[in-house]
């Protein structure tokens, strides 16, 4: 079977990008990393990857309408695909799986 | 056109990603982009908001973005890349020496480029690691007066007496912890052989202050216990070997006492650049063994003292200066207490404490040299190139001729260049690598070559901007021509004669000159420096450490034992002793004048025998030998001091400090001798046999030995090997004082290495020149050979009638001669205002002399003009019938 992978900041970014739903591109990705994980992410990483997702098929892009502001330049709005949202429940699934099979946790103070 | 209004970023940063960015993202990308700006503009202010716009961009110049963009490809046409490719290898193969100048030349500045960068990034990188860097500060103090808030002495002090954190800490709120930060000369006992080591004392929370990467141990309680010990990985490799050394015990000398230490912890010192250095780290606390007496006064400074502020708090130097003032009120100064950022010590002149330091100009120095000589190599490729691109003129024609524009032909002419720049580069890096261990002991750096983002981005950002610039120059001189004018080979174009070239010669030349006059004044400066009269004998002259306890009589009597046992030697003329090294600067007392401002004059406390031993000239009076009588109330002081009070009879008089409540004998006036740096004046100076006389009333000191006590024997040694003299001393020191290692010093050393940084110095300039100068004579090399190629027929033909060979010699030099001279005329001024200005940071120094610039200015025209004679001589001896037999 083709399985496609993804990197931790990929996975990131395609959850992000269901997470938002309808009002998904660049700068919104921005300032909800900002806002829920306390990470600063840099605008162009978030496109780049997201080009790449869409390569990969997992989210889909369209302009949006007209604005006022940012120079009057439209937006490109991003929507995951079900192959993405099929993806990241399987990376779900998958961590929930290996977390069970941790035997017990058991913080170490040895330092080496 | 509503946004405009609000934002504008910088718009060379917005057409660079309408350029690169395929047009299908240009308008999102760029609409979050202006909408980002606009944001950040309200919130972090104009350049913060532009500096992130640009980064922004710059990060989207990624190979994901750049390689699905049409655009590009379709410009990057792959056929005509690759017969770019192909025509660029040719021409470098065809014009095999002029193509072996070029690279030769742009790796070598290539490499002395890349070894400054390394060194820069490294300087750039000190103490950046710490997780806590942004709330750490320096303490440092200055006195100021109460009045007017002027200034009172030059000099601000990170050295810190031992109270002064802790009651920092008590007493204003929002001080997280403190460290303390001293260190002090111990001497590690193991296997009962003795090894000297430098301890360093902190407070506990040194460790979890900064962030020093520890290999073992824990950062919480690893000082916490008075007995710990923590040391670096090459301490412990040195006294463990293999073994782990956590709970070892290691016996440790500090003052006369023998104290036991557990190491608790080792660091990795080489996993950080830091400039807070050590090698043992023990408990601060333990300075009681050391200096009991400085545990609580505060006029004692020899340690620093760092602060961490709680997070989001900031405190003033006033309200730091407030908490010390309600206990130590003074009338007529106020002692600032102020604070200096932590990534700020490394490079910061101005505040020189324990902590490694570098001094930022040299940094801008090593900037300086790289370019020059960048710009050297840069020109050879631009002359040269554009000198043999005569025969290129036609093969331009033909192709403007078959439809290309003037865009097509100056991208082929960057992209050539590319290749080149691109082939030295990587040559330069190989060279890079090679020298690297030399130029770490040239400058006394520990830069690596490693393959960083960073590292790689300069590396490009190079190649591509010389490229640029010299393919750019290169296609504005070659692309002018109309195809006709080119294909016809027409007289017009001749780029040997063009300005541009002339310009660029003299351009390089005159930085020749200038690197060349600079080698020559550090020579003679230096030589000036050794030659100079310091006012003592420092030749033959033996300094060996005393290690001396805290008991200022026991030294004494030590120093008696020696010179008893020692003076019965014929080959050793007298002994002394000094409190002071001559490497450090000496002791510092200040006090407060009867009347005016607080004075500081040096101190040092010597034997009896000092100045005789050291050679030093008494203007009047007598030296302590003279009488016993007065021992503890006599004092010598030199002529600066005498100077300084304006004294017409020194003994009669009183140094007049206000507390002084013991009065001092004055018996001896010596000359002005050299106890510091020549880069400093000779200033007023006590001598005296304790501190007994001097210290009461002190208000203050700064020193790198306290108590006031003998430190170091003086051995002046007669004619004779010194080696075997050494060899003898250290007998006799076996003989009356087992347990302490033998340590010794011959002073003139000492004193050569006070030099040692210009002595770098000196030598990281020559090799600049060197690297100058030889790029620069082969570019005229290859320029010669250029311009006598062209004119092989024509002087054929004079040749032919009657031109004699030195006729034909001096023509084809004449030209480059006159460019060589008119270089001179330009480089002396500059060198002679560039170099005077260095001069001035010596107090003793060489007058700039004329003949110093006349002769690099003979020099290099010399070397240039055996390339241009020779070549000129090989055409003008050459039968005519070779040249001319084809027409």
């Amino acid at each position: 079977m083709n399985k496609t992978y993804l990197g931790e900041f990929e996975e990131l970014i395609l959850t992000m990008v269901a997470v938002i739903g309808e009002e998904a591109y660049g700068n919104a990705l921005v300032k909800e990393i900002k806002s829920q994980l306390d990470r600063d992410v840099n605008l162009s990483a978030v496109h780049i990857t997201l080009y790449r997702l869409e390569d990969k098929g997992l989210v889909k892009s369209q302009m949006g309408g007209a604005t006022m502001t940012r120079g009057g330049r439209r937006k490109r709005y991003f929507q995951i695909t079900n192959s993405g949202l099929n993806l990241i429940r399987d990376l779900q699934e998958q961590k929930l799986k290996l977390w069970k099979l941790l035997p017990q946790l058991r913080f170490s103070l040895v330092r080496a | 056109m509503d946004a405009k209004k609000h934002s504008d970023p910088p718009g060379w940063a917005i057409r660079l990603l309408s350029w690169f960015c395929p047009d299908e993202f240009s308008e999102g990308v760029l609409g979050d982009l202006l909408e980002m700006h606009e944001e950040d503009l309200e919130i972090r202010g104009r350049r913060k908001a532009d500096l992130k716009f640009i980064r922004t961009v710059i990060l989207f110049f990624h190979p994901f973005i750049i390689f699905r963009n049409k655009k590009i490809l379709k410009i990057i046409n792959m056929g005509l890349f690759r017969s770019h490719l192909i025509v660029a290898w040719r021409n470098m193969l065809r014009y095999r020496f002029y193509s072996l100048i070029n690279v030769l030349g742009l790796s070598l500045a290539a490499a002395f480029l890349f070894l400054s960068y390394l060194f820069i990034f490294n300087e750039l990188s000190y103490d950046q690691f710490h997780e806590n860097k942004d709330r750490i500060y320096r303490i440092f103090t200055y006195d100021v007066d109460a009045k007017t808030g002027q200034l009172l002495d030059d000099e601000n002090a990170c050295i810190t007496s031992i109270p002064l954190a802790p009651a920092l800490k008590e007493d204003v709120s929002g001080i997280r912890r403190f460290a303390r930060y001293g260190s002090n000369g111990g001497t590690v006992l193991q296997h009962d052989i003795p090894y000297k080591e430098t301890f360093t004392l902190v407070d506990s929370s040194f460790l979890t202050m900064f962030s020093f990467p520890m290999l073992a141990g824990d950062e919480n309680t690893a000082l916490s216990d008075p007995n710990s010990i923590v040391l670096t990985v090459e301490k412990s490799r040195k006294y463990f070997k293999d073994e782990d050394p956590i709970g070892q015990s290691i016996s440790v000398i500090l003052n006369d006492s023998t104290k036991t230490f557990i190491v608790t912890g080792v660091i990795d010192s080489k996993a950080s650049v830091s400039s807070l250095q050590f090698d043992f780290l023990i408990p601060f606390d333990r300075f009681e063994m050391i200096s009991p007496g400085a545990m609580n006064t505060y006029n004692v400074a020899f340690i620093e003292s760092y602060l961490e502020f709680e997070p989001d708090v900031f405190i003033t130097s006033e309200t730091l200066t407030e908490s010390v003032e309600k206990d130590h009120k003074s009338e007529t100064s106020r002692w600032i207490i102020d604070i200096q950022p932590l990534d700020d010590i490394h490079l910061n002149p101005d505040l020189q404490g324990i902590a490694e330091f570098t001094d930022p100009q040299k940094l801008w120095i090593i900037v300086t040299l790289s370019i020059l000589v960048m710009v050297i190599a840069v020109i050879n490729f631009i002359t040269l190139s554009t000198g043999h691109a005569m025969n290129r003129v036609k093969e331009i024609g033909i192709r403007k001729t078959m439809g290309a524009n003037k865009k097509m032909l100056s991208t082929q002419l960057v992209f050539e260049a590319l290749v080149v720049t691109f082939v030295s580069g990587i040559l330069g890096l190989l060279i890079t690598r090679f020298t690297i261990p030399y130029f770490n002991e040239l400058i006394d750096g520990s830069v690596t070559l490693t393959f960083s983002f960073f590292h790689i981005l300069f590396f490009f950002l190079i190649v591509f901007l010389v490229s640029l610039i010299s393919g750019g120059i290169q296609s504005a001189v070659l692309i002018r021509f109309s195809p006709t004018e080119a294909v016809k080979g027409s007289k017009i174009f001749s780029a040997r004669e063009s300005w541009l070239n002339q310009f660029l010669i003299v351009l390089q030349f005159s930085f020749s000159i200038i690197l060349v006059s600079g080698t020559i004044v550090m020579w003679s400066q230096m030589n000036h420096i050794q030659q100079w009269d310091l006012g003592f004998d420092e030749e033959r002259l033996v300094q060996v450490n005393l290690h001396s306890s805290d008991n200022p009589e026991a030294a004494k009597r030590l120093v008696e034992r020696f010179r008893a046992e020692a003076i019965s030697d014929p080959r050793i003329l007298s002994v002394g002793a000094s409190m002071n090294h001559f490497r450090d600067p000496w002791t510092k007392l200040s006090f407060q004048q009867l009347e005016g401002p607080p004075k500081e004059v040096f101190y040092n406390q010597v034997d009896p025998e000092f100045i005789k031993t050291m050679k030093i000239n008494l203007i009047t009076g007598n030296d302590f030998t003279f009488s016993k009588e007065h021992y503890s109330k006599s004092i010598i002081v030199n002529e600066a001091l005498v100077k300084y009070f304006e004294w017409d009879d020194p003994f009669g008089e009183q140094i007049p400090g206000k507390n002084f409540d013991k009065t001092h004998q004055i018996i001896g006036v010596v000359e002005d001798f050299h106890f510091s740096s020549l880069h400093n004046k000779i200033e007023p100076l006590v001598l005296a046999l304790d501190d007994d006389p001097i210290s009461s009333g002190i208000t203050g000191l700064s020193t790198y030995v306290w108590p006031s006590n003998l430190n170091y024997l003086l051995v002046r040694v007669g004619p004779g090997d010194l080696n075997d003299v050494v060899v003898f001393l250290e007998e006799i020191w076996e003989k009356i004082d087992p347990g302490k290692p033998f340590t010794h010093t011959f002073v003139d050393d000492q004193l050569a290495r006070n030099y040692a940084e210009e002595g770098r110095w000196r030598k990281v300039i020559n090799a600049a020149s060197i690297f100058a100068i030889v790029i620069a004579w082969m570019g005229l090399l290859g320029l010669t050979r250029l311009s006598v190629q062209k004119r092989v027929k024509e002087i054929g033909i004079r040749k032919v009638l009657g031109s004699s060979i030195f006729g034909v010699t001096s023509l084809l030099s004449k030209r480059f001669l006159i460019l060589v001279v008119i270089s001179n005329v330009i480089a002396w001024p500059v060198a002679w205002i560039f170099f005077g200005r260095w001069l001035e940071t010596f107090s003793y120094r060489v007058d700039l002399n004329v003949l110093v610039f006349m002769a690099s200015g003979f020099g290099v025209l010399t070397i240039a003009m055996i390339s241009i004679g020779i070549q000129s001589l090989k055409a003008a001896t050459a039968n005519p019938v070779e040249s001319l037999r084809y027409e």
